[in-house]
């Protein structure tokens, strides 16, 4: 009996590590969404990854945010209405998918990439994917594909 | 901001740029009942290829309306039904971003379109005249919206 409470004890005490891995990443790119909206781009910038920093410095400055990255600079406008999230956490990156409709009220997925850089996560890539329908979504965590 | 509309827009102008080069090979490349691709590297230079062949052209002017510079694009197209073409295409951005978009358009209706007064748009693109959001207009409605 007290072996079973045991196992018990350890198989709960694991299931609540993997919940509280798996609720990582989505808190920080909502942050990274509510910079966006209040355009606090030292914010967003301090969200990307090292390499992603050193690329818009070594041309720019952090006031040239939105004009060295357009398309992450603009991503709080993707999703009008998120519906549903996931990510999946391996010891050296993360992946997070949102779903939800753009604002053409369309299936579309925003899938982002985040390393770990002196134990934080940092967003390195991400992926808008308009899809032609809802049995499009995808159903995991999708890291985003890079050409 | 770059989105699913212009994303649209840029795919069919760059079917009218291939077209304004050569249309006798894009018309047999996209009509010839196969797969065909269609490719854009870092410089702009642009294929568009099936087994049927392979045409080259410069890409910038379709790609300028996305406001952000692209690294690469690939587009594949797959032969459907009644000359309708599902297509999945990848677009990457220099600044860590790429934008994916999957659909399906007819290519007849696009060529045919091509092929009489609005063919013209296509050689204009270049120009950015008043024409270009009529045009822009009339590739919304082909591609959907």
């Amino acid at each position: 009996m007290k072996n079973i409470v045991l196992v018990l004890g350890v198989f709960l005490l694991n299931s609540c590590a993997a919940i509280s891995e798996n609720v990582a990443l989505y808190p920080i790119y909502k942050s990274y969404i509510s910079s966006l909206d209040g355009k606090k781009y030292e914010q967003s910038f301090g969200i990307l990854s090292n390499r992603n920093q050193n690329d818009l410095l070594k041309s720019s400055s952090i006031k040239q945010f939105s004009n060295h990255y357009p398309v992450l600079s603009s991503l709080n406008t993707v999703l009008l209405k998120e519906i549903e999230h996931f990510e999946n956490i391996n010891s050296k990156n993360g992946c997070l998918t949102v779903n939800g409709l753009d604002s053409s009220k369309e299936p579309t997925s925003i899938n982002l990439e985040f390393i770990k850089e002196n134990n934080k996560w940092k967003l390195d890539y991400t992926q808008i994917m308009y899809h032609g329908s809802n049995k499009d979504f995808p159903i995991i965590a999708t890291c985003p594909a890079r050409l | 901001m770059t989105n699913r509309v212009q994303v649209r827009i840029t795919i069919a102008k760059l079917i009218e740029l291939a077209y304004s080069k050569d249309k006798g090979l894009t018309t047999k490349i996209v009509l010839s009942k196969g797969n065909f691709k269609l490719k854009v590297s870092p410089n702009s230079h642009a294929t568009l290829s099936s087994s049927t062949g392979i045409l080259t052209f410069r890409g910038d002017s379709a790609l300028t309306a996305l406001g952000a510079k692209i690294k690469n694009v690939s587009i594949s197209f797959t032969a459907g039904e009644d000359n309708n073409f599902n297509y999945i295409a990848m677009f990457s951005f220099s600044g860590a971003a790429s934008i994916s978009l999957s659909g399906s358009l007819n290519m007849e209706k696009l060529i045919t379109s091509c092929s009489g007064l609005l063919c013209q748009a296509a050689r204009l693109l270049q120009r950015r005249n008043k024409q270009n959001k009529a045009r822009e207009m009339e590739l919304q409605r082909i591609m959907g919206y």
